[in-house]
C-alpha cells in the first residue's frame, strides 16, 4: 500500500471558491425557503400534481432506460471499430446537446406533421403534448448517462469471468444474468440512479415537446419556473424537494460506487 | 464419460498447424517455448478460438470443422488457467454448483454435487465462503471442483499452478492428478514437474508445429531437439514400486526417495536433479544414500560444472560435478562408476494410470 500523495497547500483556495460557486447558490435557495409552511405548501393540489407526474414518469422513464441501456451498454463494451465509435458517438451527443434542441428534435420527428408523427398520426397516436411525450423527452436525455457509465465498466472489467462461465455450460444469455450484471451491479446501480437524477430536472426538452399542462406533462422543474413569479413561496418550497431528491440520489451513486471499487 | 480427442487445426493468422491425437482417458502435456502455440491450441480445444481449416473431433463429435463449430458453452470442457477467476458475487459453493445449474441440474442437486466435489479437493466446510476469504491455493482448488463438477468429457490445464506460491503448488499437483485420474486431459505447462507427475505422454511444440509426440519416458530419455534437453532438466528413472519408499530398477537396484503419499503398487517414478547424483569409483559405505552401478556414456563441459551423461539399468541420467571431481576420479566415456544420490533429493511418484 502507499500512502495517497498530498497536494499544494495554495489548492486550498481554488477549493474554497468552488464550494463558494457550487454551495453559495444551494445554500441561499435553502435559507429563502419558507421552512413552516412547507407541508402546508406541498400539500396544494399544484404541487402534489406536479410531485406525482414527476415521480411517475421519471419511474417510468427510469425503467425504459435499464431496458435499453443495459444491452447498448454491453453490446458497445464488446465492440470494436468504426460502427462502435458511431454508436458510442450517438448515445454521448444527447448528453451534451441543449435541451432545448432535444426537445426541437422530438417535436419535428414525433410531432403530428414530423418525420415519423405523420405517420403515427394516421394511426391516431399523438404523442405531443402527452404524458407520454413527458417520458420520451426524459428518456432522450437520461439514457445516455446509464449507457456511457454501464458501457465503461463493462469494457474495465474485461471478460475473464464471462468466458470462466461459457466453459461451465453458461450461454450468452445466462453469462450476462448470472455473471456480467451482478459483478457490474454497482456501476448499473449508479449508472440507473444518476439516469434518474437527470430525468427528474429535465426541462427543456419537455417544455419544447410536450409543453406545460398541469397534471399531464407540467413536471416539478416545469412548475418551478412558472410559479417562480406568481408563487415564488411555492417555486421555493418545490426547490427544496428537488434539490433533496436529487442529493439523495447522486449520494446513492457515488455511494455504491466506491463499494464497487472497494470490493 | 472419457473420450478420444483428434486434432488437427490451423491458425494461419497465428502460424499455428497442430495436430496431434489423445487417446480416451489419457493425460497429455502440452510443451514448447513462449509463443510456440501452446495457448493458441487449448483456445481452440475450448471454444474460444475457431480453426481456419482442419477439424477437432472428440468421440463421436466434432467440436469445429469446414461446417460446423460449438461453441464453448455446449462443449463438455473442464478449463483450469493461472488465474481461478471464481466469480466474487458467489459463496464458494453455489461457485461449484455453477455448472451443474448451467447443464439443467436442479439447485438441490447442483448444491449437493458441489458439497461431494468440494469435499473430493480437502475443502468440506468451506461452503459459505466468500471467494475473497481464499488463498490462492486453496481458490485454484475450487475452480478445480468447479470444472469437475460438470462431468467434462476432456479437461484442459492452462499453466494451473504457474500463479501459486511454491509452498502450495505439491500438494495441489498431487491433487490433480488424483482428481484427473480416467479424464482426458491436456495440460500446456512450462514446469517439468507438472509433466513427469501428471502426464503420460508429450506433445512439444515449436513455432506453430508438433516437433515431438511421445511417452514421457521416451522425451526424457532421448530429447528429440535442444528445447526438449534443456525443459527436461531433471533425471528421471523408471521402474517398480518397492514397499512405499523406494523404486526398483530393471537390474534390481533400488531407488529410495520421498513421496507425496505412501507409492501404490506398480509402476514408479523416480526424479531427481542432475546436481544431486554425486560419483565414486567404489560404492560409498555407511551413508544412506542410493548406489547406482552406471557407466559413463558422454561428459559435456558446461563452463562452472561438468555433465557426465550415464546409462543405469538401460535409462539415461545425467550428473553435474565439478571439474575436479571428473579430474580426480579419471572418467572417461565407457568407466564404470557408482552413482550415489540422497533420499531426500529423489521425489518418487506413481506412473499416471488410467
Amino acid at each position: 500500500m502507499t500512502t495517497t500523495l498530498g497536494y499544494p497547500r495554495w489548492a486550498v483556495l481554488p477549493l474554497g471558491l468552488t464550494a463558494a460557486v457550487l454551495g453559495l447558490p444551494l445554500l441561499g435557495l435553502v435559507a429563502r425557503a419558507d421552512w413552516p409552511a412547507l407541508p402546508q405548501l406541498l400539500a396544494s393540489q399544484r404541487s402534489l400534481d406536479a410531485l406525482r407526474l414527476s415521480l411517475g414518469t421519471c419511474a417510468l422513464a427510469t425503467l425504459i432506460v435499464v431496458l435499453l441501456g443495459v444491452p447498448t451498454a454491453l453490446v458497445l463494451a464488446r465492440t470494436r471499430g468504426r460502427w462502435a465509435t458511431l454508436g458510442r458517438t450517438l448515445v454521448t451527443v444527447p448528453m451534451v446537446l441543449p435541451p432545448v434542441v432535444a426537445g426541437l428534435a422530438l417535436l419535428t420527428t414525433l410531432g403530428r406533421r414530423g418525420l415519423v408523427g405523420q405517420y403515427l398520426a394516421a394511426w391516431g397516436i399523438d404523442l405531443g403534448f402527452s404524458t407520454a411525450a413527458v417520458v420520451i423527452a426524459q428518456v432522450f436525455v437520461a439514457l445516455p448517462f446509464l449507457v456511457v457509465s454501464l458501457e465503461g465498466a463493462l469494457r474495465s472489467a474485461g471478460q475473464d469471468y464471462e468466458r470462466a462461465a461459457s466453459y461451465l455450460g453458461a450461454s450468452p444469455s445466462r453469462t450476462l444474468f448470472t455473471v456480467t450484471l451482478p459483478m457490474a451491479a454497482p456501476a448499473l446501480a449508479s449508472g440507473t440512479a444518476l439516469s434518474f437524477a437527470r430525468a427528474l430536472g429535465e426541462f427543456g426538452a419537455t417544455l419544447t415537446f410536450a409543453g406545460s399542462l398541469q397534471g399531464v406533462t407540467r413536471t416539478l422543474p416545469l412548475e418551478i419556473y412558472l410559479l417562480r413569479e406568481s408563487d415564488s413561496d411555492l417555486a421555493l418550497a418545490l426547490a427544496v424537494v428537488l434539490l433533496g431528491v436529487a442529493s439523495l440520489v447522486v449520494w446513492f451513486a457515488l455511494h455504491v460506487q466506491s463499494r464497487g471499487r472497494h470490493e | 464419460m472419457s473420450e478420444p480427442l483428434t486434432v488437427d487445426a490451423r491458425v494461419a493468422a497465428r502460424d499455428v498447424h497442430v495436430r496431434f491425437d489423445v487417446a480416451a482417458g489419457d493425460v497429455v502435456a502440452l510443451i514448447g517455448p513462449n509463443g510456440a502455440g501452446k495457448s493458441t491450441t487449448i483456445h481452440l480445444l475450448a471454444g474460444a478460438l475457431r480453426p481456419e481449416s482442419g477439424a477437432i473431433t472428440l468421440g463421436p463429435t466434432t467440436l469445429a470443422g469446414p461446417h460446423t463449430f460449438v461453441p464453448p458453452h455446449r462443449r463438455k470442457i473442464g478449463y483450469l488457467e493461472q488465474r481461478a477467476l471464481l466469480f466474487p458475487h458467489l459463496n464458494v459453493l453455489d461457485n461449484v454448483a455453477y455448472g451443474p445449474r448451467c447443464w439443467g441440474a436442479s439447485r438441490q442437486d447442483a448444491r449437493r454435487r458441489a458439497a461431494s466435489e468440494l469435499a473430493a479437493v480437502g475443502l468440506a466446510g468451506f461452503e459459505t465462503r466468500p471467494v475473497g476469504t481464499l488463498s490462492g491455493g486453496q481458490a485454484q482448488r475450487v475452480a478445480l471442483a468447479r470444472s469437475l463438477a460438470c462431468d467434462p468429457d476432456v479437461v484442459l490445464l492452462d499453466e494451473p499452478f504457474a500463479a501459486l506460491d511454491a509452498t502450495a503448488t505439491p500438494a495441489l499437483r498431487h491433487l490433480v492428478r488424483g482428481r484427473l485420474r480416467g479424464i482426458t486431459t491436456l495440460i500446456a505447462t512450462h514446469d517439468p514437474l507438472d509433466v513427469m507427475v501428471l502426464a503420460e505422454r508429450v506433445v512439444a511444440l515449436e513455432h506453430g508445429r508438433v516437433t515431438s509426440e511421445g511417452s514421457v519416458e521416451e522425451m526424457v530419455a532421448r530429447p528429440s531437439s535442444a528445447f526438449l534437453a534443456d525443459f527436461v532438466g531433471l533425471n528421471l528413472l523408471t521402474g517398480r514400486a518397492e514397499g512405499t519408499q523406494a523404486l526398483a530398477l530393471s537390474d534390481g537396484s533400488l531407488i529410495s526417495g520421498l513421496s507425496e503419499a505412501p507409492l501404490p503398487e506398480g509402476g514408479a517414478r523416480a526424479v531427481f536433479a542432475p546436481d544431486a547424483v554425486s560419483l565414486f569409483t567404489t560404492p560409498p559405505h555407511g551413508s544412506p544414500r542410493t548406489a547406482l552401478r552406471a557407466v559413463v556414456s558422454a561428459i559435456e563441459d558446461r563452463g562452472m560444472v561438468q555433465r557426465v551423461s550415464l546409462l543405469v539399468a538401460g535409462q539415461r541420467i545425467h550428473a553435474d560435478v565439478t571439474p575436479a571431481a571428473v579430474r580426480d576420479l579419471g572418467l572417461t566415456e565407457g568407466d564404470p562408476v557408482v552413482a550415489a544420490i540422497k533420499a531426500t533429493q529423489v521425489a518418487l511418484h506413481p506412473v499416471p494410470a488410467r
